[in-house]
């Protein structure tokens, strides 16, 4: 086999491995079959050692054969327009892809004890599995349509696992308030997908080059980036993330710290040839970046807990990130990318040990904390700081104004259309039996 | 309302406030400590009301205990025939309602067991109350840190722009119409419309809708040197004033759902009680009938001579590891794990002195730890370098979350973060191992010694007094073995916030290492050992105290300071490590039955490589699992207990009444332990009862807030107890106290305790004791009689089947079976 053989076999492999894992731990959460806890673990271990065999793999044979473009079956074809499975290896996918392998079998190895007797360990195992299988999907995707597939195996996974704690209140409601923000956003890259069927020779990734020129160009780009603002947690549609913090540790790492954040900064690298001629889209991406990081930067600087400080500071850099990708830095902004969910990840895994770090740290005394982190605030007069930091405490007031503006209309629109859809249904005459589930739904009692 | 009324409010309410230090500063208590005058089942009734949580198991539980045998269907048949005359057993069971005379307890605002009532009171007060008690988490200093709360969240509401304020508008007009006005001015305000007779029940369900932070607050008013850098001027007062506004202004916008206005966990009282008596009972007759199969006739046993004795903390964990050293014919006697030396300690390079003797005690000194001759020089480079990796900490910790240094930091420094990432979780206990070693090369420890008779330490002879009070109390006055270990046992974990409560509970908490080190350098003194001689207590000169330290997660235990031994004492060093080796093995392959997810191998190597591991695991929420099980306290010779395997589920405390005429070291024998005990066993019990309502829920969304605690999620109250992982194998149960002593001297021990005697009366632990002479066990009962257990506990079989473990001592008829 020549080496762009082994590029199109372990491509293919690789996403239908990630979709193999997800697929048999779903039909069991399906058939409300409880597993035994050792053969699901087992199963996701040996999941992500395959995903890290499978990258490394394909690493060696994208080094040898180069960028490779991929065009798989077409699932449906109708006026002219059609759906094809297309993959993209190339420079940023096997470098995403590497991240994934490093953190997921990371995680993976975390979990394994921390979820030990966890009720519902089987349902994050399988959303954690389905979140593999997006983020592989995402990686690789050739044209928008795959893309969007991943994207929003992604976004279903991450609004479940926020709300893992299901009987805790604040739990539900925060990842209704994600799942608000998420579609909203995936509105953006759902009519780029449709623009790009209908104007577009091609939704495919490979001529982005060329569409570039097509007068409304421009107006794809702006949705992109517009799509890519929830993920990535963005003004204006950043205040659902520091409410993300309601789940596990090992979700919070691997979805907040490294992989599922960053994928708003994959979404503008992959489709950067179709938005670089656009001034307006960069002007834009890097005054929502550089708004972003000092709206996090001063925010976070007064977060007294662990998770949701290292949320703020993760967005900080998220913003960061996006005025590099608007300068056109693309390899910087990838090698930030990855130092970043590095460092995240490890931050969040270890955010249970500040208290013992703090304890056992000879310099922790009041004048030591005192002259810690803020200085430029010195440089204010009293009442102006503490306006500053009051409005910092309470996120510059975003938080109840998203609500407002945000998740409350988008709750009536549906609400709504609901209401509409009343008459068009029958009526349902019982309610609908108990769905089998491998969860006891009784209160905890071992 | 007058000024002095609010006080007086506030003080009515201190006292039933949540006992909860910051997780620095963590001790096992009571969490009802000031309850303890009412009757167990009377105070657990009341605490159902305040805390809104169950104060016993489920009915589900207790039946699913009985059908499996672990709760004696006779046990329940003989509470019923006490507390229930006429009612049997399968009446009980058929009929629901059987038994329920205990009427539920009505809450008296509507909101207070409205769910979305409390997240909407977090939303407005949990950031200001975090950020002002933070104690260093955040980077920018709250500039109401050294001002009152009240101030701080009047500020916080109301200098926002008003049309920014969404959901928070009810809140700002309230607060608008208390400004100018004094704190007690504003509760009297807010409590004008409040019936005079329920404003401290009101107040108490207001505070109690965030129990943690206002246990918090009550906490660092009493003791501010408790907040781990600096505590703000915390006031209940104050406090309370914030709680009333924000609890009414939500009152009167929130349509409550909640239909019922009972305490959901006061229902059904009156059958848990029963069942949780009869749970309780079915222990207490297992366990009884298998000690008594065990007790030998009292008799004068030869005297051995031994190699080694060895003096350990009477804490439940290391009974295994005494059956384990035991069995290698070493002597060993439990004491409190303080052994007397009530100090403080500051260890070298230390920023505080810790503290090293039981929550009941007060520690009467201060002891320094300081370089050995010569090795000044090691120290400071030692110091110097700790404080510099400790300030580089620090910073990366601010800098790597701000902005802009974020940005040089995670380009920097962020790509090797995937190093330890990778390293640690594949091999936890190596990497700790290999970044030791390297610290020891570059910069190696100096000896130390401990400066035990400096000004405000202890005296010689008080040293010897000291001495001469646990050697008596255990029964040491002669026949002293050449080696006399004196081993104070810790606990390694990571990456949990939760690591005090797994300590040294006689130690607050913290390794018991420097009291070993103390007390054998103590007992080691010539001028210490002459005032022993002349008082009648000689030790042998070839006797010598070595301490050790024993680490109960790691099951490690090793010899410290064996430089202050000398070289001809090396064989008989080498032979105690060669045993400890040995008897950490054992102890191994017990604790691994109960560790489902040890490898399923026989191999020792591989499973002490696992709990190595464990302690140094990041991922690990069960580093080990603590007190879990513990039951029962027994005061008396090891004799008793001698070659009876007790699972560890018992503290065990040497006391020999045959050498205590006098009954003069009975007292300081029980009242360090059993106190301890007993809070050590309710605070398993009520987190374990409703993990919930009194514990901290699961560990794994936990979050660290202001350095003091930990939180739910994004947002929460402040979460009391311990975590549902660290408690799930325990069965919530009082502690069984049995003394060996004469009734006489009982009698004399509770009366002379207030403490005691409340626990006593109350109900609060289960007391019997063994009669010196003729070894029979006689219980208390409820008329403070004793009476032979058998008598007490009638639906006792017999005698158990020899050579068979009871079931409650039996690690395959775990309730949490290890297939699970």
């Amino acid at each position: 086999m020549t080496a762009l053989d082994w590029v199109t076999v372990l491509a293919w492999t690789t996403v239908a491995w990630a979709a193999a894992g997800a697929l048999s731990l779903g039909a069991a959460q399906a058939l409300g079959l409880a597993l035994p806890e050792s053969v699901v673990e087992k199963g996701a271990v040996l999941h992500s050692l395959a995903v890290v065999t499978l990258a490394a793999g394909l690493a060696a044979a994208w080094r040898a054969a180069g960028d490779a473009h991929l065009a798989g079956p077409t699932l449906a074809a109708a006026h002219g327009a059609a759906w094809q499975l297309v993959l993209t290896v190339d420079g940023k996918a096997v470098a995403f892809l590497g991240l994934i392998a490093l953190v997921y079998p990371a995680i993976v190895r975390f979990s394994v004890p921390s979820f030990h007797r966890e009720p519902g360990a089987q349902r994050f195992w399988f959303l954690v599995s389905l979140f593999a299988f997006g983020l592989v999907t995402v990686t690789l995707a050739g044209n928008i349509d795959v893309f969007l597939l991943g994207w929003e195996v992604v976004g279903v996974t991450s609004v479940m696992l926020i709300a893992y704690f299901r009987r805790n209140l604040r739990s539900a409601k925060n990842s209704l308030r994600a799942l608000v923000f998420y579609r909203l956003c995936d509105l953006g890259v759902l009519g780029a997908a449709v623009w790009m069927h209908h104007a577009f020779p091609s939704s495919d990734f490979a001529h982005l080059v060329d569409d570039a020129a097509i007068p409304t160009s421009g107006l794809v780009a702006a949705a992109l980036l517009f799509g890519s603002l929830a993920k990535a947690a963005q003004l204006p549609m950043s205040s659902w993330l520091h409410r993300a913090m309601e789940g596990p540790a090992s979700s919070s790492a691997i979805f907040y710290g490294a992989l599922s954040v960053h994928l708003g900064p994959y979404l503008l690298l992959r489709t950067a040839p179709l938005w670089l001629p656009h001034e307006g889209v960069r002007l834009a991406m890097g005054l929502i970046g550089a708004s972003t990081a000092l709206y996090a930067g001063v925010v976070g600087s007064t977060r007294p807990d662990a998770k949701t400080a290292l949320a703020y500071a993760t967005m900080a850099q998220l913003g960061v990130l996006f005025v590099e990708l608007a300068l056109g830095w693309h390899t910087l902004a990838m090698v930030h990318l990855w130092a970043h969910a590095g460092l995240r990840t490890w931050q969040f895994l270890r955010s249970s040990s500040l208290i013992q770090d703090f304890q056992e740290n000879p310099m922790v005394s009041a004048d030591v904390l005192r002259r810690r982190g803020v200085d430029w605030s010195r440089w204010l007069p009293t009442r102006a700081r503490e306006w500053l930091y009051l409005a910092a405490q309470r996120q510059f007031w975003l938080d109840g104004m998203g609500e407002r503006l945000v998740g409350r209309p988008v709750l009536a629109v549906f609400s709504w259309l609901s209401l509409l859809e009343g008459p068009l249904t029958p009526p349902r005459e019982a309610p609908p039996a108990p769905r089998a589930s491998n969860e006891a739904e009784a209160e905890w009692s071992p | 309302m007058t000024r002095s009324s609010a006080d007086a409010l506030v003080e009515a309410l201190r006292p039933s406030m949540p006992i909860q230090n910051p997780l620095w500063a963590f001790v096992h208590n009571n969490i009802l400590l000031n309850l303890e005058h009412l009757p167990f089942h009377e105070a657990l009734k009341q605490a159902a009301a305040w805390y809104r949580a169950r104060p016993y198991e489920t009915e589900a539980f207790y039946r699913e205990e009985l059908a499996r045998g672990r709760l004696h269907r006779a046990s329940l048949e003989a509470v019923l025939r006490e507390r229930l005359p006429g009612v049997t057993v399968d009446a009980f069971l058929g009929d629901p309602t059987a038994g329920d005379d205990e009427p539920a307890v009505r809450v008296l605002r509507p909101g207070a067991l409205d769910p979305e009532f409390d997240r909407q009171l977090q939303d407005v007060v949990v950031p200001v109350v975090s950020a002002w008690l933070d104690q260093g988490m955040a980077a920018w200093d709250n500039p109401w840190r050294d001002r009152s709360v009240w101030l701080a969240f009047v500020e916080s509401v109301t200098r926002a722009p008003a049309w920014l304020v969404a959901g928070g508008d009810a809140v700002r007009a309230r607060v608008v119409r208390h400004l100018g006005r004094a704190v007690d001015d504003v509760i009297a305000a807010e409590l004008e419309a409040v019936p005079e007779a329920q404003r401290v029940d009101w107040c108490r369900e207001v505070l109690f809708s965030l129990k943690g932070w206002s246990g918090m607050v009550a906490r660092l008013e009493a003791e501010p040197a408790l907040a781990p850098v600096a505590s703000p001027p915390a006031s209940l007062k104050d406090w309370l004033a914030v709680l009333l506004v924000v609890s009414h202004a939500l009152d009167a916008t929130t349509a409550t759902c909640a239909p019922d206005d009972t305490a959901p966990g006061t229902r059904h009282l009156g059958r848990l009680r029963r069942l949780h008596d009869a749970y309780e009972r079915s222990f207490a007759v297992d366990l009884l009938a298998h000690l008594e199969g065990h007790l030998k006739p009292a008799a004068p046993t030869a005297e051995r001579r031994r190699e080694v004795q060895a003096l350990l903390c009477m804490d439940d964990r290391e009974e295994s590891f005494r059956r384990a050293l035991e069995a290698q014919d070493v002597e060993t006697v439990g004491s409190v794990g303080f052994y007397g030396v009530d100090m403080r300690f500051h260890g070298v390079g230390q920023r505080r002195a810790t503290r090293q003797c039981p929550p009941v005690v007060e520690p009467s000194r201060t002891i320094r730890e300081v370089p050995a001759d010569g090795e000044g020089r090691k120290l400071d480079r030692l110091v110097r370098a700790g404080q510099t990796g400790a300030a580089a900490e620090l910073g990366v910790f601010y800098h790597s979350r701000s902005l802009l240094r974020g940005v040089a930091l995670s380009l920097s420094l962020g790509l090797f973060s995937f190093l330890p990432l990778v390293f640690k979780l594949l091999w936890p206990s190596a990497v700790t191992r290999w970044r030791e070693r390297l610290q020891r090369w570059a910069f190696p420890r100096p000896r130390t010694r401990m400066v035990l008779d400096e000004e405000g330490g202890y005296s010689v002879d008080e040293q010897s007094r000291l001495v001469e009070s646990i050697l008596r109390a255990a029964g040491f006055d002669r026949g002293f073995a050449p080696v006399f270990a004196v081993i104070g046992h810790g606990s390694t974990s990571t990456n949990n916030p939760f690591r005090q409560a797994y300590g040294c509970g006689a130690c607050s908490g913290n390794p018991g290492a420097p009291n070993a080190r103390a007390f054998a350098q103590m007992a080691n003194d010539a001028r210490v050992r002459a005032r022993l001689a002349y008082r009648g207590l000689v030790i042998p000169d070839e006797t010598r105290f070595v301490p050790c330290f024993h680490d109960t997660s790691l099951d490690v235990c090793e010899v410290l300071d064996r430089e202050q031994l000398d070289d001809a004492f090396a064989p008989r060093l080498a032979g105690l490590e060669a045993t400890f080796a040995e008897a950490c093995r054992l102890d191994v392959l017990e604790r691994c039955a109960r560790f489902a997810q040890a490898p399923a191998t026989s191999d020792d190597d591989a499973l002490a490589q696992h709990v190595l591991d464990r302690g140094h695991d990041l991922a690990q929420p069960r580093p080990e699992y603590g007190h879990n099980r513990v039951a029962a306290c027994i005061v008396g010779r090891r004799e008793l207990t001698a070659d009876v395997f007790l699972d560890r589920r018992c503290f065990l405390v040497s006391y020999d009444p045959t050498r205590d005429d006098d009954g003069r070291q009975l007292p300081g024998a029980v009242l360090g332990s059993v106190p301890v005990a007993v809070n050590i066993g309710m605070d398993y019990y009520f987190s374990r009862v409703d993990p919930d309502g009194f514990g901290a829920g699961s560990k794994l969304p936990l979050n660290v807030t202001s350095l003091l605690g930990v939180i739910t999620g994004s947002k929460s109250d402040l979460r009391l107890g311990l975590a549902r992982q660290m408690v799930e194998l325990h069965e919530p149960m009082r502690m069984l106290v049995l003394l060996e002593a004469s009734e006489a001297a009982v009698r004399d021990l509770i009366s002379g305790n207030a403490r005691l005697t409340r626990l006593v009366d109350n109900g609060w632990m289960r007391l019997g004791r063994i009669d010196p002479v003729t070894r029979a066990i006689l219980l208390r009962g409820d008329d403070d009689v004793f009476r032979p257990w058998r008598d007490a506990l009638p639906e006792a079989s017999a005698t158990p089947p020899p050579g068979k473990l009871p079931r409650i001592l039996d690690v395959a008829f775990d309730r949490l079976g290890v297939a699970a």
